[in-house]
């Protein structure tokens, strides 16, 4: 299966701190992979890099073939990025950043509004398409992240801790979204503290720590409590 | 639980260590020397002016420390009330006594640029009324207990209607008391009625600093006490108003935020649903609706109230776009918020991001300045000829300029994260602000006078040629930041900032 997301070397340093330290990671077209791991291990730094927020110190990330060092706005069309803080404008509403979204992607009217409402529908949002989201709680706006992340059908999912603070039924929308998604080709990538979600959500789990990837298993070897405790191991 | 004053020293140091850039240290403490010397240079030009209208002047005072009064009272009011060392969602685990936060309130006040200029012109006046040097350090005494009694009660009311502002009969009786407030305010001056502000109780004070100045104390110092004592009640009622205020429910500002808008059709393009989104982040955060509403209305009302002559109209209005500026354009992309994050990840090029926010901010300077020439323009003194009303336009478009080119850049070099959420939330801290309004008064101030003076020569060409070259530079200046944006480590540095801090 061809690699959706390549990142090669990656390296992120903000002054004398190093956030991301040579790390690798290839996901191919429909598989998942899940970044665990200790706060400030590196996972989000990662994703913001996939996802052309922050640029790399050095190395190389390319994602569906195109480089974004060298393609930035193009790579970020490859993308749909779920930030792992906030994500939504303030006073905006649902409805005004699926709007502007579609128009970022030259999505005709008429050819969009329909996938979106089901969005909606699906992570029970429908009612507060309106809402200006600075009134919203942060399980509905951890739920409208997801949703924003998805509306596109991006090659790259990129999905940071898409479980924070939000309700078993909006965990089990996240991972129905994830597997198709996966069935439709997307590569996709979960950074998450929660172990048995992320084992659910992915067939691989990466161990990261200060910036590396010390640990790569199958999804099944990480769970049940066998996993927990190994995952205990390797973050010390 | 500590102490206010050792809480008050906690919250202070730990703003302070906040301010992380070595040059906002340095242009803060600049900014201190700079209002100490602007007080010093006011007394003595105060001193040094020829004693021709000092009568005239006298008989002016009382009103003159009225209208000090009434700023006192207003000022805090249109920033939402009391001054906040930290916005309140920050403190909510810290056991941080009302006293404290009211304490904090004081302190920031004079780092208002208004307030530095209303207390340096109470100086200069009491420097030139009181007859002679020697007198002038027990006048002084009665000056400073003034503006120490006016800011604590000014203060003091602003968390007050703080705090009554969260239900809508608090909003209403607010309201009513303005309309109130402000037709009193038309009618003395419409009907000419100025002897009435002849007996304000100010006049008392002015009787006071006189009698220091001459060495008759008992006047002198029954005043210094009854000042004292309004500011000792100013500090209690402050310490009480907020109280009230922070132990409100969040109420009709919660309610507000949380509200559902009519859906509108799509945009044309991703310029106009970026400028769409930043009208409405603007109009839905109550911190720049009301900060819209001031600038626009209330410079407009004074000038048309006060009737003045072209050329004081053109820097009127061109001082308003600095204030303007200061509403969000110092930290335009704190518009996004935690939204900063999403939008760094979409097709966005750079270069459209930063029009959009540089619409943004040009839209509210000129239409802000345009609401205030148009409202003084109805009863502008003087006749309006050719020359002063292109000079009044070019200062109102070359101040736009160059503030939109200054915001730019003060946005792309020192982003900081604002959630807006409430109405006395700000931009930047403090501290911040309290630099970048200066920068901008200095700017828009001397911009406003040279294309006043040009205009005084009678030839409209002048201010329209000067005017052409402030574009230029302000142009050249926002391409610049154009490409400043552009580069991916800066364009991450300041959406991660405004994202998360």
């Amino acid at each position: 299966m061809a690699a959706v997301v390549e990142v090669r070397a990656l390296r992120i340093a903000f002054g004398p701190v190093v956030a991301v330290d040579g790390l690798d990671l290839t996901v191919p077209a429909g598989a998942a992979v899940a970044l665990v791991g200790r706060n400030g291990a590196g996972k989000s730094t990662t994703l913001r890099a996939v996802a052309g927020v922050v640029p790399p110190s050095s190395g190389e990330v390319l994602v569906a073939g195109v480089s974004v060092a060298a393609d930035p706005v193009g790579a970020r069309a490859k993308v749909g990025y779920c930030p792992d803080v906030g994500g939504l404008i303030p006073r905006a509403t649902p409805w005004e950043h699926l709007q502007l979204a579609a128009r970022l992607r030259g999505l005709a009217d008429g050819t969009w509004e329909q996938r979106a409402e089901d969005l909606l529908d699906r992570f029970e949002l429908r009612d507060a398409a309106d809402r200006v989201t600075s009134g919203f709680s942060h399980g509905m706006g951890r739920r409208m992240s997801v949703v924003l992340a998805a509306f596109p059908e991006p090659d790259a999912l990129l999905l940071d801790e898409p479980f924070d603070g939000v309700d078993p039924l909006g965990v089990d929308a996240t991972l129905s979204l994830i597997a198709e998604a996966r069935l439709r080709g997307s590569a996709v990538i979960v950074s998450t503290h929660l172990l048995p979600l992320a084992v659910q959500a992915s067939e691989e789990v990466l161990v990261l720590r200060q910036g590396r990837v010390v640990n790569a298993s199958p999804a099944a070897e990480m769970a049940g409590e066998q996993g927990a405790e190994r995952y205990r191991s390797l973050l010390s | 639980m500590s102490s206010s004053w050792a809480q008050l020293r906690a919250l202070v140091g730990l703003r302070w260590r906040m301010v992380r850039s070595r040059r906002q240290r340095v242009g803060l403490l600049v900014l201190s020397l700079l209002a100490v010397l602007l007080v010093v240079a006011s007394v003595a030009g105060g001193r040094l002016l020829p004693q021709r209208t000092a009568f005239d002047t006298l008989l002016l005072t009382p009103t003159a420390l009225l209208i000090y009064g009434g700023l006192s009272i207003v000022g805090p009011l249109t920033a939402g009330g009391g001054n906040e060392l930290f916005p309140a969602d920050q403190l909510v685990p810290h056991p941080v006594r009302p006293a404290t936060m009211f304490s904090a309130s004081l302190l920031l006040a004079p780092l208002n640029f208004a307030w530095v200029g209303q207390t340096t012109a109470l100086f200069a006046l009491t420097a030139y009324v009181v007859p002679s040097s020697a007198g002038l350090p027990a006048a002084f005494a009665v000056t400073v207990a003034y503006v120490v009694a006016a800011t604590t009660v000014g203060q003091a009311v602003a968390w007050a209607v703080a705090g009554a502002r969260q239900t809508r009969a608090g909003r209403r009786l607010v309201w009513t008391l303005v309309a109130a407030v402000v037709a009193v305010v038309l009618v003395v001056l419409r009907l000419g009625i100025t002897h009435v502000l002849d007996r304000a109780p100010t006049r008392s004070v002015l009787l006071a600093m006189l009698a220091g100045s001459r060495g008759a104390y008992t006047r002198w110092s029954t005043m210094l006490l009854a000042l004292a004592a309004v500011a000792i009640a100013g500090l209690f009622a402050g310490v009480w108003s907020t109280s009230y205020a922070l132990r409100r429910p969040p109420g009709l500002a919660a309610e507000r935020v949380a509200r559902t808008v009519v859906r509108r059709s799509p945009p044309r393009s991703v310029w106009h649903q970026l400028r769409r989104m930043d009208r409405a982040a603007v109009w839905r955060a109550p911190a720049l609706r009301r900060g819209v509403l001031v600038m626009g209305g209330l410079p407009g009302l004074v000038t048309a109230v006060a009737g003045v002559d072209w050329a004081t109209l053109g820097l009127a209005a061109g001082l308003v776009t600095a204030g303007a500026g200061l509403l969000f354009g110092v930290n335009v992309f704190c518009l996004d918020g935690p939204g900063a994050l999403w939008l760094g990840s979409v097709p966005l090029r750079p270069a459209s991001h930063l029009w959009a926010k540089t619409a943004a901010i040009a839209e509210i300077c000129v239409v802000s300045s345009s609401i205030a020439l148009a409202a003084g323009a109805v009863r502008a003194e003087g006749s309006a000829t050719a020359a002063a009303v292109v000079a009044a336009v070019c200062a109102v478009v070359s101040c736009s300029a160059a503030v939109t080119a200054t915001c730019l850049r003060m946005s792309l070099k020192g982003p900081y994260r604002a959630d807006l959420r409430d109405s006395r939330d700000t931009p930047a801290p403090p501290g911040a602000m309290a630099v970048r309004s200066a920068q901008l008064a200095v700017q828009t101030t001397v911009l406003a006078l040279v294309v006043s003076s040009l205009g005084r020569t009678g030839r409209p060409l002048a201010p329209i040629l000067f005017t052409f070259a402030v574009l230029a530079l302000s142009g050249r200046s926002v391409l610049k930041s154009g490409r400043i944006y552009a580069q991916p480590t800066t364009r991450a540095f300041v959406l991660v900032t405004v994202a998360t801090g």
